[in-house]
């Protein structure tokens, strides 16, 4: 690709009311920098850059009601959806949790929610030797992320409940598609539960065994049982990442109402409250697996282990990104609302 | 090194309204003036950045386009805005350099 196309490329990153208004002059400053000398590389850089703070801090935005209450959406999208993409993610990694003595005893492995904080030794059949300091950070920095969560997921039913009335009020009498679209979530809640039933149905009504063998199944059906077990979680992880296109496309979409974006606004700035929280509790999270890792210690205590505990960098790097989408955002909903409401509608 | 960082840290907006005193000037004018005046070489994604942000507060205003072009010039606000800050700015160095000549540097 050359340079021509490059700068086009950069320059159709931009919002539309800037295109129109400086694309043009900015592309004959780019071209007379070339023919100067400067790497063309070099200004192509330097274009990217300017349009992450154009759409950053929208400065010279016209002030119409269309182009801010667009503004305000979008905000409100970027300050939730990511985050909400994140949770469940880092619930699974997090959540899903064993305790092993340094002996080699497991005495608990399963989610640790929502099973009593540091009661763990009433599951073993013996009493549990102590925790490691790493591994009492663990635990804490663990009951942090599920309580946060907990929080996330209220503010998302919430913010979602809103959102659906928000589609209605901007689709009356018409659109039904849009309308059917907001439901989506429940959709997945409902499709996920009723899988889930099915599933038990053909789930064993018990266990056969003899000393010394392995425990045979008494009746249902496996292969039924793993099939409508793998759709309802192909359903909830696949109808979650659905949910989160489809509130994204219809923000994009439909104008709302001042008290709307205001909603909106609040339940951005809840989140991004709960981002920094959980990004925390992430941090210190991984801070005790890492002690725990490095610890050398003598006896026996009790460490926690968890299914993948190399994919913690990643996770923190996902955090981070969600928690600065999420406090931004809900910095420039807030500005937004206040614009949107200044200029009426 | 040190110098380079200190002439990084030098605010864009000022550049730009400084070197618009000299007259209208069109983007790659502005450019070029400002690496003469500053040694700094803005890029055209930062200049219309800065250029957007001071035309939203009123501190220049766009003049119109000659052969793909657009001018722009100070307008009376973003003067005296100007004047503001130099003055703090020559006080400032004023002080600094005083306190330099006492230090024997």
């Amino acid at each position: 690709m050359n340079a021509d196309r490059w700068f086009d490329v950069a320059l159709r990153g931009y919002p539309a009311w800037w295109q129109e208004r400086y694309a043009g002059e900015v592309r004959t400053v780019a071209d007379d920098l070339r023919t100067a000398g400067r790497s063309p590389a070099r200004i192509v850089v330097d274009l990217v850059v300017g349009m992450v703070r154009v759409r950053r801090s929208a400065f010279g935005m016209p002030r119409t009601y269309r182009l801010w209450n667009s503004r305000t959406r979008q905000s409100v999208a970027t300050a939730t959806l990511p985050f909400v993409l994140l949770t469940p993610f880092v619930l699974a990694g997090v959540g899903f949790t064993g305790l092993r003595a340094r002996g080699g005893t497991v005495f608990y492995s399963g989610f640790l929610f929502p099973r009593g904080l540091m009661r763990f030794e009433r599951t073993g059949p013996l009493p549990a030797p102590p925790l490691t300091p790493a591994a009492t950070l663990i635990f804490w920095s663990e009951g942090a992320i599920l309580l946060v969560s907990l929080l996330t997921l209220f503010t998302i039913v919430y913010g979602w409940g809103n959102f659906v009335a928000a589609v209605r009020n901007a689709t009356p009498g018409r659109s039904r598609w849009a309308r059917a679209l907001g439901w989506t979530p429940a959709l997945v809640v409902v499709a996920f539960i009723a899988l889930s039933a099915l599933a038990t149905r053909f789930a064993p009504h018990g266990w056969r065994g003899v000393v010394g063998h392995p425990s045979r199944p008494i009746g249902g059906n496996p292969a039924l049982l793993r099939l409508f077990h793998d759709l309802a979680q192909v359903a909830l992880v696949g109808g979650w990442l659905l949910s989160v296109a489809a509130v994204a496309a219809l923000a994009r979409r439909y104008e709302m109402t001042p008290f709307d974006l205001s909603v909106g606004a609040r339940v951005s700035s809840i989140m991004a409250v709960l981002a920094v929280l959980l990004g925390l509790a992430l941090g210190a999270w991984g801070t005790g697996v890492y002690l725990q890792a490095h610890q050398a210690g003598r006896g026996t205590f009790t460490i926690v282990e968890f299914g993948h505990p190399s994919l913690w960098p990643l996770s923190a790097a996902a955090a981070v990104l969600a928690c600065t989408l999420s406090v931004s955002g809900a910095a420039r909903a807030r500005r937004g609302y206040r614009i949107v409401a200044e200029l009426g509608g | 090194m040190a110098s380079k960082r200190l002439a990084r840290t030098q605010d864009p907006t000022i550049l730009v309204l400084t070197s618009l005193t000299g007259g209208p000037k069109h983007g790659y004018a502005l450019i070029k003036d400002i690496e003469a005046m500053s040694g700094t070489s803005f890029g055209p994604g930062t200049l219309y950045g800065v250029l957007a942000r001071l035309e939203e507060e009123g501190l220049v205003e766009p003049l119109p386009e000659v052969d793909r072009r657009r001018p722009y010039r100070i307008t009376g606000l973003g003067a005296r805005v100007l004047r503001e800050r130099l003055e703090v700015t020559v006080k400032v160095a004023a002080l600094g350099l005083e306190r330099l000549r006492g230090l024997g540097a």
